[in-house]
């Protein structure tokens, strides 16, 4: 079962696959993870996914600010996104991938 | 004279700030969640973590 | 052989694009606009083995959609000037990313060149690329290059160079996108009527993936085509198809598959990966984009910035300053010397051209040391922390991170702001800071502060008096630019996407290219429009001439020019409005200076000491405002202290809001909107204060 409501189209299955998807806007820092869907406008999906931001890439929040905008590193690319996008972007921690 | 105006600016931005504490009060606005509120996956128990 | 060689230069932002460019074309660059949008176009030049080469520096971008104002430009110089090779520049220590963009070039059939930039950088956190091995994937030729230590740049020129002539082949490896969308992309094509092409510049298959990717510019070009009704129809079966079977809208699908293309690649040419957790560029933004210190870290630097361009670059403004005076003193000397204020060739040149323009030119030196700051602050990256650390500010009104930095150099002057407002990729978050900027108290505001704060203020309160004009200033903007997003401009603002590059030093290079790019704008609106303001105004300010006696009666060449400007149309509109500009607690003489300030705010106070007829230099300015304090109550100089800030912004601010803004409407709007609030508070302030 997903906890996710019915308004989310574009990404729908893969996001139905995870049952502990959460919003990048809940995660945590320094937790690695991977993006599993996104929920947006169709240009802007796009555009996130030019710069890497699609399903199935890694990231990691390297910086929150309080209800403000975050930073998540991806790669060696560092990209600060505001938080009301970060609540469209769905992730799956990867708890036992942690490099050591 | 100068010292007047700090005065009623002093009272006037205190009051603005009281104003607007009551308007949010009464329109039922969250104080925590404001401008993003419409977006907000947390909202009305639509992500429940 | 005189054939012209067209190369564009495409690539994402920060894969050091801007540094090859500089590299290639040395000093020889043009900037202007592409037609109808305010995008910059930059081209450079230069001669090789006889053939004229023409470098066009597209904007950065990170793929070819028509997401943004720049990726629609960089595709539409693709494919409709068809450059005779596509130098692509891509950041080798982030190569999966970039790569995007080459595949995307690469559909559009152009021959293509990879520069394979910052080598140095990929190869200090191990990252091994196997060029011929990644060549020979893409079917492109590829050249590494260190841009900021212009290592690769000749022959990446002659490969270039080769390629355009066609001694050398760029044949771009095809895209296969699978089974089931290539079998979309054939019935598509099949749609199409070889006899009468919709479209006969567009490849006809980047054509069908286009239209699989419903990319809204290609499908409204399509609809005002007769005979596009049947590919249309076709396209959104297929799309509805696909929708079907992968579970996915196409464009979703579409770019899953070039990043699989672009990851089989990379499997087979790049030895090792390693990601590094804490890069030197961490270590920075722990401190920079911290949660508590990075706001006042961000005041302590632009502190610095103003601190340069107010204090620092104040001498060369005096010299500048006493060189115009000179120059003024010499052509009084040539052409004889005539009653100050008189409608002579002297008078015009003198107080006409040279006051005006020269008020402007003073503050080359000032605006030029802020340039020079800010393009430190740019190309070190730190205006992208800069936007991420006011992010959560700026989204409360209605804006994101990025228009911050304009608002930041409306401190400067408007004029360079609102230029600088084409970072903001958001047409209605670009147009409110536009809107908003001319309430950053500019340089030219500060002369004004500094006549009126020490004449109505005693010594204690004037720091704090000066303070709060300009914080007065940013609240208000706050406010404006809330209440124009809740109203003419609604609509959702853009979320902040933005990528943070890596720290880095600044070439000096690069610094001057920048300073001396933007100092070349501001000088060009003196000499422009400014220049007519000024014309038309010394005009107005001295036509009519009055009547002979009441001038032969004047005691002293001030009284006298006291006496041309009351009579002139400045002095007589000034007159005109004192009614409606006395419930502000302005007389005849406060009318006019404030006319006057329309062509620059800072003529003010030349106005101001022409109406007392104490001329304007620094020795009479005490004596100024001794003549003001007789005739204005503090709650008047409180009111011209509101006005002068937020009303009426100068012409020069109109007209770039104009060009910008590509219409007449926002610069009306912007000065009416600006002059009717600035007019309410003004009344209220007066109003209040002189009744406390």
């Amino acid at each position: 079962m997903t906890p996710l409501g019915k308004d989310i189209e574009v990404g729908a299955k893969r996001i139905g696959d995870y049952t502990n998807a959460l919003p990048l806007s809940a995660a945590k820092e320094d937790v690695e993870l991977r993006l599993v869907g996104t929920r947006c406008g169709r240009g802007l999906c796009l555009h996130l996914a030019a710069m890497g931001l699609r399903p199935g890439a890694l990231i990691r929040v390297v910086r929150t600010h309080g209800p403000g905008p975050l930073i998540v590193a991806m790669g060696n690319t560092r990209m600060a996104l505001g938080r009301g996008i970060a609540h469209h972007l769905f992730v799956v921690p990867i708890e036992d991938h942690r490099d050591s | 004279m100068t010292e007047k105006i700090i005065v009623f600016l002093a009272i006037a931005a205190a009051a603005a700030f009281v104003g607007r504490g009551i308007y949010r009060r009464l329109s039922g606005k969250s104080p925590r969640c404001s401008s993003c509120s419409k977006n907000c996956p947390f909202r009305e128990g639509r992500l429940d973590l | 052989m005189a054939s012209t060689i067209k190369i564009a230069l495409a690539g994402n932002p920060n894969s050091g694009k801007t540094t090859i460019f500089n590299a290639i074309t040395g000093a020889r660059q043009h900037v202007a606009n592409y037609a109808g949008v305010t995008v910059e176009r930059k081209e450079g030049y230069f001669k090789k083995n006889g053939a004229d080469v023409v470098v066009v520096d597209l904007p950065g971008t990170y793929s070819l959609t028509a997401y943004s104002v720049e990726e629609k430009v960089a595709r539409d110089f693709l494919l409709d000037e068809r450059p005779d090779v596509v130098v692509n520049v891509v950041d080798a220590s982030n190569l999966e990313r970039n790569l995007y963009l080459t595949v995307q070039l690469m559909e559009l059939g152009l021959p293509v060149v990879i520069a394979l930039n910052m080598t140095d950088v990929a190869k200090s956190r191990g990252v091994e690329i196997d060029i011929p091995r990644l060549s020979a994937l893409l079917g492109i030729p590829i050249v590494a290059t260190v841009g900021t230590k212009s290592q690769g740049v000749e022959s990446l020129v002659e490969t270039a160079l080769a390629v355009a002539t066609g001694s050398l082949v760029s044949k771009p490896a095809p895209i296969r996108y699978g089974r089931e969308i290539e079998e979309e992309i054939a019935k598509i094509l099949d749609s199409f009527d070889p006899a009468a092409p919709l479209l006969p510049q567009y490849p006809s298959r980047w054509l069908a993936v286009k239209l699989l990717e419903e990319d809204s510019d290609v499908v409204e070009k399509l609809k005002t085509l007769p005979g596009a009704d049947a590919v249309l129809r076709k396209a959104a079966a297929s799309i509805a198809h696909l929708r079907g079977v992968t579970g996915d809208t196409p464009e979703i699908v579409l770019a899953d598959r070039r990043y699989g293309f672009i990851s089989g690649a990379c499997q087979e040419s790049v030895a090792s990966t390693v990601e590094m957790r804490h890069i030197m560029s961490d270590k920075i933004d722990v401190l920079m984009t911290h949660r508590v210190l990075g706001i006042p870290i961000l005041l302590v630097l632009m502190y610095g910035v103003f601190y340069a361009a107010f204090y620092a670059a104040s001498a060369p403004g005096e010299w500048i300053g006493s060189l115009l005076g000179w120059l003024g003193f010499q052509i009084s000397a040539i052409l004889g010397p005539g009653a100050h204020g008189t409608l002579t060739l002297r008078s015009l040149i003198v107080d006409g051209v040279i006051g005006g323009v020269g008020s402007v030119i003073v503050f080359l030196p000032n605006v030029m040391v802020l340039f020079l700051a800010i393009a430190v602050l740019e190309d070190s990256g730190y205006m992208a922390r800069a936007a991420f650390v006011m992010d959560h500010l700026m989204h409360k009104m209605g804006l994101h991170g990025k228009s911050f930095i304009p608002m930041i150099i409306g401190f400067g002057c408007s004029v360079p702001a609102i230029m600088s407002t084409r970072i903001i990729e958001n047409r209605l978050g670009r147009l409110t800071t536009m809107m908003v900027i001319p309430l950053m108290s500019c340089g030219a505001r500060l002369p004004i502060y500094a006549l009126l704060i020490p004449a109505f203020f005693a010594p204690q309160y004037r720091a704090a008096a000066l303070w709060f004009i300009y914080v007065f200033g940013v609240l208000l903007a706050i406010a404006i630019a809330r209440l124009l997003r809740g109203t003419v401009l609604k609509g959702e603002s853009h979320p902040l996407v933005m990528e943070l590059p890596p720290y880095r030093f600044p070439t000096v290079k690069g610094l001057l290219i920048h300073t001396w790019e933007r100092s070349w704008l501001y000088v060009k609106k003196a000499g422009t429009i400014i220049l007519a303001a000024s014309v038309l105004l010394w005009f107005a300010a001295n036509w009519p001439a009055p009547p002979a006696d009441r001038l032969a009666a004047a005691a002293s060449p001030e009284e006298a020019h006291t006496v041309v400007l009351a009579n002139s149309l400045v002095g007589r509109v000034g007159r005109a409005i004192e009614p409606v500009i006395a419930p502000l607690g302005f007389d005849w003489r406060a009318g006019t200076a404030l006319i006057g300030a329309t062509a620059a705010k800072e003529v003010f106070v030349a106005q101001m000491g022409i109406v007392f007829g104490v001329g304007e230099s620094a020795d009479t300015l005490e004596e100024l405002r001794g003549k003001m304090r007789a005739n204005y109550s503090q709650a008047s100089g409180i009111a011209m202290l509101l006005f002068a800030l937020i009303a009426s912004p100068c012409v020069a601010t109109v007209a770039i809001t104009r060009k910008e803004s590509g219409s007449w409407k926002w610069a009306l709007l912007q000065w009416g909107g600006l002059t009717a609030v600035g007019y309410m508070m003004a009344l209220v302030a007066y109003q209040v204060a002189s009744r406390l």
